[in-house]
């Protein structure tokens, strides 16, 4: 297939993109957790591996390789948008206080069955993990969002076995300490 | 015992994530299960971090356009529709520079033309100016001395 990929062969492509596109989607999803920006950084990454194919060199796999720069167009993403929300932090001076706020009622008892309350776990997760550091970020997404194995984990980010373990363990340990001061502030 | 409840509070919470993700040691997974069933505050964060954790599974389920690969084959026309004109998108860009550039030349260039040696510049000023210069001169604070003494 990679041969014919590196012919510019339109069909072998199609199925390059279906064979792949959830993964790609889904990997985005664990870094953007926006459904448009995720199928926007897919198509980029499509993009990148049908110029890049000749590139390529077979001594890792396809997958990991496209995981690789899947992740690399999530990170670049995250990293320009927090510039983009710094210039609207300065417009936001030049007045727009009258926006309401997005933030629950305080004080208010967590319940599991309320509707109006689902937003809230998706703001919470949200948040924890754009707190995590972009490796432990990535070693979280990979193993959660795509159910990789460590080691499978271990050759997309060019590490060890026991630094993954490690970089989950952590970013579990500080999504747990995010979660719980979301909870508190907002629950409690 | 508040001390030593608080505390084991702060435990559990410290290995909910674990718990939720089935990743803790049975010995430990029975400690925060009989916690939990007496402790409603730990047990209500508890829910709040399975609800939070479950979302993952709602975003990794998300149905992606399955007509995907059109807009990959449109984007991938449209670069290279675009790779021609990207030399003339720089150009708007070089014109400023060089705009800018030529307005410090020019701002240099007529400093140079009035500007005028100290002797000149004496000779030109009159008693009142000199005065205001020689205030200019004096430190802030013997002037504002000499405005008390006043």
């Amino acid at each position: 297939m990679i041969s014919r990929l590196a012919e510019g062969d339109h069909e072998a492509f199609r199925i390059l993109v279906e064979r792949f596109r959830r993964k790609v989607i889904s990997t985005s999803m664990g870094f953007i957790h926006s459904e448009a920006d995720a199928e926007d950084i897919a198509q980029d990454v499509f993009l990148e591996v049908f110029s890049s194919i000749k590139k390529f060199r077979s001594g890792s796999s396809l997958s990991t390789w496209i995981y690789r720069i899947t992740v690399n167009k999530s990170l670049n993403h995250i990293r320009s948008s927090k510039r983009h929300k710094l210039i609207s932090l300065f417009e936001s001076f030049a007045g727009d206080e009258d926006k309401p706020s997005a933030e629950p009622a305080s004080g208010s008892e967590y319940c599991p069955d309320d509707g109006l309350k689902k937003s809230d776990q998706a703001k919470a997760l949200e948040q924890a993990m754009n707190r995590l550091a972009p490796n432990q970020k990535t070693a979280f997404v990979l193993s959660r969002y795509d159910d990789l194995s460590y080691e499978e984990i271990a050759d997309v980010m060019k590490t060890s076995v026991p630094a993954v373990e490690s970089l989950i363990f952590r970013a579990k340990q500080n999504l747990q300490k995010s979660l719980l001061a979301y909870y508190s502030n907002n629950f409690k | 015992m508040k001390k030593n409840r608080k505390m084991k509070c702060k435990e559990i919470n410290d290995m909910l994530i674990f718990y939720a993700d089935n990743s803790l040691p049975k010995e430990q997974r029975k400690e925060v299960e009989y916690h939990l069933s007496q402790c409603r505050e730990c047990s209500s964060f508890h829910e709040f971090l399975k609800d939070a954790l479950g979302h993952i599974d709602k975003e990794k389920e998300f149905e992606s356009d399955p007509f995907i690969y059109s807009r990959i084959l449109a984007a991938k026309t449209g670069k290279a529709d675009n790779s021609g004109s990207r030399v003339i998108s720089v150009l708007p860009r070089l014109a400023a520079a060089a705009v800018i550039a030529a307005a410090v030349a020019g701002g240099a260039l007529v400093g140079r033309l009035y500007s005028s040696s100290p002797a000149d510049l004496n000779t030109l000023m009159s008693e009142e100016t000199k005065l205001l210069d020689d205030i200019k001169q004096e430190p802030l604070e013997s002037f504002l001395l000499t405005l008390n003494e006043q």
